[in-house]
């Protein structure tokens, strides 16, 4: 996978990054909008910094305010992953019952020839 | 949350008998033909792999082993498609069906949360911004074996 994609996993892998990504979700935020108790203004300016490296946010000024905005793109190969399985199993399954009918035929009557 | 799926559990019915279902779950030849080329053998603890052609996000080959073996009932094996993606879990469970038939489920699991996450939010990031045509561009693309970044950048603009 791209380093992007392993970036996305380091991003999201600390739960206040999660808890800031779902509350951009609902909406852009500035810096403050997003502090909570027990996160520091450095340490959240430190989770910012490794969600918009990974390209999961972007920052505008208006003003003298910082505004965060999601930008889901590189989520998107994490998900495709899921949707890749699913497809993969599916074609499996019907590859195992041509295999299953070309050896052993369809009728479970023994026919040795 | 919507969309964050934590594994795959596909059913399906066919008319050969379980034990011949059974045969072609575990004996590494019939694998070979109908999943992937593999060194399987029905032992638990036995490492094994499959191998494909490498293809763009993967690297060929899957590194497994046998955690439980119930003679025609259930095989299953750990599974790492990539190191840096978590180890999964694959079974197969075998049921007789009506008719002399086997009823075979395929439970591929261990999609960790990070991965759930990362899904359901992409997926309500996606319906929130009206992106579905985005998702329609592209998916297709990655069933292929991949997205670049001029195509993913090239969808979210013409979206």
């Amino acid at each position: 996978m791209e380093t992007q994609a392993g970036n996305v996993y380091h991003a999201i892998a600390h739960p206040e990054r999660r808890r800031i990504l779902m509350a951009l979700l609902q909406s852009d935020a500035k810096a403050m909008d997003l502090l909570t108790p027990g996160v520091t203004p450095s340490a959240l300016s430190q989770h910012l910094a490794v969600l918009k490296e990974a390209q999961l946010v972007t920052e505008r000024r208006e003003g003298r305010c910082r505004i965060y905005t999601l930008t889901p793109q590189p989520l998107f190969e994490p998900y495709a992953w899921l949707s890749q399985y699913e497809a993969f199993w599916k074609a499996k399954l019907q590859g195992l019952g041509d295999y299953l009918e070309t050896t052993h035929g369809r009728s479970k009557k023994k026919d040795r020839s | 949350m919507a969309g964050a799926k934590r594994k795959i559990v596909l059913e399906t019915t066919y008319p050969q008998s379980v034990a011949e279902v059974w045969a072609a779950l575990t004996d590494k030849r019939a694998l070979s033909q109908w999943l992937m080329e593999t060194d399987f053998e029905p032992v638990v603890g036995r490492k094994f792999q499959f191998r494909a052609k490498p293809m763009p996000g993967w690297r060929g080959y899957v590194d497994a082993q046998v955690l439980e073996l119930v003679r025609e009932k259930r095989v299953s094996y750990s599974w790492q498609g990539m190191p840096e993606h978590s180890v999964m879990t694959v079974s197969w469970d075998l049921a007789p069906a009506a008719g002399g038939g086997t009823r075979l489920t395929l439970t591929h699991d261990g999609f960790d949360s990070t991965h759930g996450f990362l899904s359901g939010l992409f997926l309500r990031a996606m319906l929130k911004a009206g992106w579905k045509k985005m998702m329609r561009k592209l998916l297709p693309l990655a069933l292929q074996g991949g997205v670049t970044a001029e195509e993913r950048a090239a969808a979210c603009r013409h979206s």
